[in-house]
C-alpha cells in the first residue's frame, strides 16, 4: 500500500475575482522512500497541495490518506498531534525560531515529543553534523546565513524520524551553492535514513535531482 | 523559551516592566501614604481615648451611666491580656460631673486611667503642662482637658471643686489639684475631660472595685471589628456587650471611607491607563508573533504551549516590573515612615489644635504591596489574552 494517497482532491478559493480551483480533482499516490518533485508554474496550485497532504489546510472534498489514516476527517487538534508525529515541514522562508540555538531548533520537535535531553542532542548533533553545521550547534538563526538556515530547518524536519518530509520551494531564496549542497544533503538522507520527500519547486536545480515528478497546471496533473 | 523571548525585543520588554514597575510604585507609595494616615488618625482618636474594642455593661454605651460599671474581673482580665491577638488591655471609669475654680464652673467628664497598665508613651505625648509623677498632696490630681482648663480658667497646682453623681446614687465630690493639661485629639473631649488615676477615680465615685468599660487594642488593628466578636465569644463575660470602634464611632469610619475611595478611584483610572498601555504592547507582541505562532502550530505545538509560552512571558515581565516596582514604592515608604513629611502653615496648626501631630507618616503594611502587585499581575494576565486569541485564531498556514 502507497505511503499517501490523495484521491479526487478540490480546493476552491474565494477570491475577488469569484471562485478558484486551486487543486481541481487531483488523485496521486506516493510510496515509501521517494524522492518528488511537484513541479509547475507559480499559482498552479503546488503549495495547495503540498498544505492538503501535511494537513495543514482542508480539501473542500477528496480524501487523503497517510498510511491507514484519513487525514481529511481528522480534527484541527488531532492533525496538529499528528503532524508532530508523523510529518517534517521545510519551508520557503527558513521559518526557525529566532531565540534558540541551532541545535535546539534542531532538537524542538524532539523535546514536544518527550523525548529525554540526552538522546535528542546526540541525534540533533547527528543530524547537524549530516547538514555540515556541527560547529554552528550553539548558534542562533541571525549568526547563520540563509543557507544554514535552511539546513537547520532540514535537520529539524528529520529530526523525529517522519514517514515523510514535505519542502515548500526549499531552495527559493537560496544561492546556487548553497542549493547544491542542501539538496546533496536531502539526497544522502533519502537515502540513508529512507525518508520519503516531497518538494514544491519551480527550481531547475531540484528538478534536476528528483526521481519523480509530478506537473501541475492549473490544479490537474499534466 | 518565555526567558529568552524577553530579549528578543527589549524595547517592549522595558515598556511593559516600567509600566508595571510605574504602576506599583505609584499605588504602593499612595496607599502606604493613605493608609499611613489613617492609622495615625485612628490611633490619635481612637487608641489612647476611647479603644479599638470596648467591654462595658450591654447598657453602658453610649449613655456611660456610672451605675451601669461592672465589678473588677482580674482572672477575665489576665485571661484577656494573654490572649495572642491582645496587644493592651485597660480599664477605664467615668462619670460626668461639674468642676468649678473661683467663679468659673464647667460640665466635665471624669474618667479614671489606670496608668500601670496604659502606654505611657501615649499619655506624655498627650500632656501639654504639668506632669505624670506623684505628687506629696493628698489631694486627687486631676488632668485637664485644655480646653476644659482654659475654660475654668486653672494653672498647674490649682486645686478645683468636682461635684456629680456618684455610684448608685452616692455623691461625688472632692477637691482635685490640677496636675497637668493634656491635647487629646477631639476637640469636644477636650473641652471636658478630666482624668483621674483609676483608684482616685473609684473613691471619688464610691464605685469601689468597679470599671466602666474596659478598652482593648488589638494587635490587628485593622482586623478590630472581626476580633470583638471572636474576643466576646473566647472571653465571655456575663452581662457585658462588646463593641469595636466602628460601631462606637461611625462617622469617623465614614470619612475615612470617603478618603479611601478617593484614592482608590485615583488607582483605578491609574490602572485603566495601563491597562491600554499593556495592551497596547500585548498587541504589538501578538502581531510581531503571529507567523511564528502559525510555523510552530504547522510543526506540531499543540496551541495550548504555545498559549503557556505567552502567558509565562507576560508573566516573567509583570514580575519583573513587580520587583523593581515593589523596591521602589517600599523604599520610598520605609524613608517616609522614617523622615515623615511634616504639615506646615495653616494645615499644621489645624492638626495641632485637634491634638494630632502634623506628620504624615506612611503604612508599611505588606498588604499594600501584595494588593497592588495581585491586582497589576492580574491586568498584565488579562491583557495577554490577546496574545493567547491570536494563537487561537492562527491556522497553520500563511495565506
Amino acid at each position: 500500500m502507497s505511503l499517501i494517497r490523495l484521491k479526487n482532491i478540490l480546493k476552491i478559493y474565494e477570491s475577488q475575482s469569484g471562485k478558484v480551483r486551486a487543486i481541481n480533482g487531483v488523485s496521486v499516490e506516493f510510496e515509501s522512500g521517494e524522492f518528488t518533485s511537484i513541479v509547475g508554474p507559480s499559482g498552479c496550485g503546488k503549495t495547495t497541495l503540498l498544505n492538503a497532504i501535511g494537513g495543514l489546510d482542508k480539501p473542500n472534498s477528496g480524501e487523503i490518506w497517510i498510511d491507514k489514516t484519513e487525514i481529511t476527517k481528522m480534527s484541527d487538534k488531532d492533525l496538529i498531534d499528528f503532524r508532530l508525529k508523523n510529518i517534517g515541514f521545510v519551508f520557503q522562508a527558513y521559518n526557525l525560531i529566532p531565540v534558540l540555538t541551532a541545535i535546539e531548533n534542531t532538537t524542538f520537535i524532539l523535546e514536544l515529543q518527550g523525548v529525554p535531553k540526552r538522546i535528542r542532542n546526540d541525534r540533533g548533533m547527528e543530524l547537524l553534523e549530516a547538514v555540515g553545521l556541527s560547529d554552528k550547534a550553539n548558534s542562533r538563526p541571525n549568526q547563520l546565513s540563509g543557507g544554514q538556515q535552511q539546513r537547520v530547518a532540514v535537520a529539524r524536519a528529520l529530526a523525529s524520524s517522519p514517514r515523510f518530509v514535505l519542502a515548500d520551494e526549499p531552495t527559493a531564496n537560496l544561492d546556487s551553492k548553497s542549493t547544491s549542497k542542501l539538496l546533496d544533503i536531502m539526497s544522502e538522507l533519502n537515502s540513508k535514513e529512507e525518508t520519503t520527500f516531497i518538494f514544491s519547486t519551480h527550481d531547475q536545480r531540484v528538478i534536476d535531482r528528483a526521481r519523480r515528478i509530478i506537473y501541475l497546471e492549473d490544479g490537474r496533473i499534466k | 523559551m518565555a526567558w529568552r523571548n524577553l530579549g528578543r525585543n527589549r524595547r517592549r520588554s522595558t515598556i511593559t516592566a516600567s509600566a508595571v514597575a510605574f504602576a506599583l510604585f505609584f499605588a504602593i507609595s499612595l496607599r502606604s501614604l493613605q493608609l499611613g494616615i489613617h492609622e495615625h488618625m485612628i490611633d490619635t482618636i481612637i487608641g489612647g481615648v476611647s479603644g479599638y474594642i470596648q467591654v462595658s455593661d450591654s447598657s453602658y454605651w453610649p449613655a456611660q451611666n456610672i451605675d451601669l460599671a461592672i465589678p473588677e474581673n482580674t482572672r477575665w482580665f489576665d485571661k484577656l491580656e494573654n490572649d495572642d491577638r491582645v496587644k493592651s488591655v485597660r480599664p477605664r471609669l467615668s462619670g460626668f460631673n461639674l468642676l468649678s475654680y473661683k467663679n468659673e464652673s464647667s460640665v466635665a467628664q471624669w474618667i479614671g486611667v489606670d496608668f500601670e497598665k496604659e502606654d505611657t508613651a501615649f499619655w506624655n505625648n498627650k500632656l501639654i503642662t504639668g506632669s505624670f509623677k506623684d505628687r506629696k498632696s493628698k489631694i486627687i490630681p486631676v488632668w485637664l482637658g485644655r480646653k476644659l482648663a482654659f475654660l475654668l480658667n486653672v494653672n498647674i497646682g490649682d486645686t478645683i471643686v468636682g461635684l456629680g453623681q456618684g455610684y448608685q446614687g452616692g455623691l461625688a465630690n472632692d477637691l482635685l489639684l490640677v496636675a497637668g493639661t493634656l491635647k487629646l485629639g477631639n476637640p469636644e473631649l477636650e473641652k471636658r475631660a478630666a482624668i483621674l488615676k483609676l483608684k482616685d477615680a473609684q473613691e471619688y465615685s464610691g464605685a469601689y472595685g468597679m470599671w466602666g468599660s474596659v478598652l482593648i487594642t488589638p494587635k490587628d488593628k485593622k482586623n478590630s471589628l472581626n476580633l470583638t466578636s471572636a474576643l466576646s465569644l473566647d472571653h465571655k463575660l456575663k452581662g457585658a456587650s462588646w463593641s469595636s470602634w466602628e460601631e462606637r464611632v461611625p462617622e469617623l469610619k465614614q470619612a475615612i471611607r470617603a478618603d479611601s475611595t478617593g484614592g482608590i478611584v485615583t488607582l483605578f483610572i491609574l490602572y485603566i491607563v495601563i491597562s491600554f498601555g499593556l495592551l497596547g504592547t500585548m498587541i504589538m507582541l501578538a502581531n510581531e508573533r503571529q507567523r511564528e505562532f502559525t510555523m510552530q502550530i504547522a510543526l506540531g505545538v499543540k496551541r495550548r504551549i504555545l498559549t503557556r509560552v505567552v502567558l509565562i512571558e507576560a508573566l516573567l515581565m509583570g514580575l519583573l516590573g513587580s520587583i523593581i516596582g515593589i523596591t521602589l514604592g517600599r523604599s520610598l515608604a520605609y524613608f517616609l515612615h522614617l523622615n515623615p513629611p511634616r504639615l506646615l502653615g495653616d494645615a499644621a496648626l489645624a492638626m495641632e489644635n485637634m491634638g494630632w501631630e502634623p506628620v504624615l507618616p506612611p503604612s508599611l503594611d505588606w498588604s499594600i504591596a501584595i494588593t497592588h502587585t495581585s491586582i497589576v499581575l492580574f491586568i498584565v494576565l488579562f491583557v495577554s489574552f490577546w496574545p493567547v486569541f491570536v494563537v487561537y485564531k492562527s491556522p497553520a498556514i500563511n495565506r
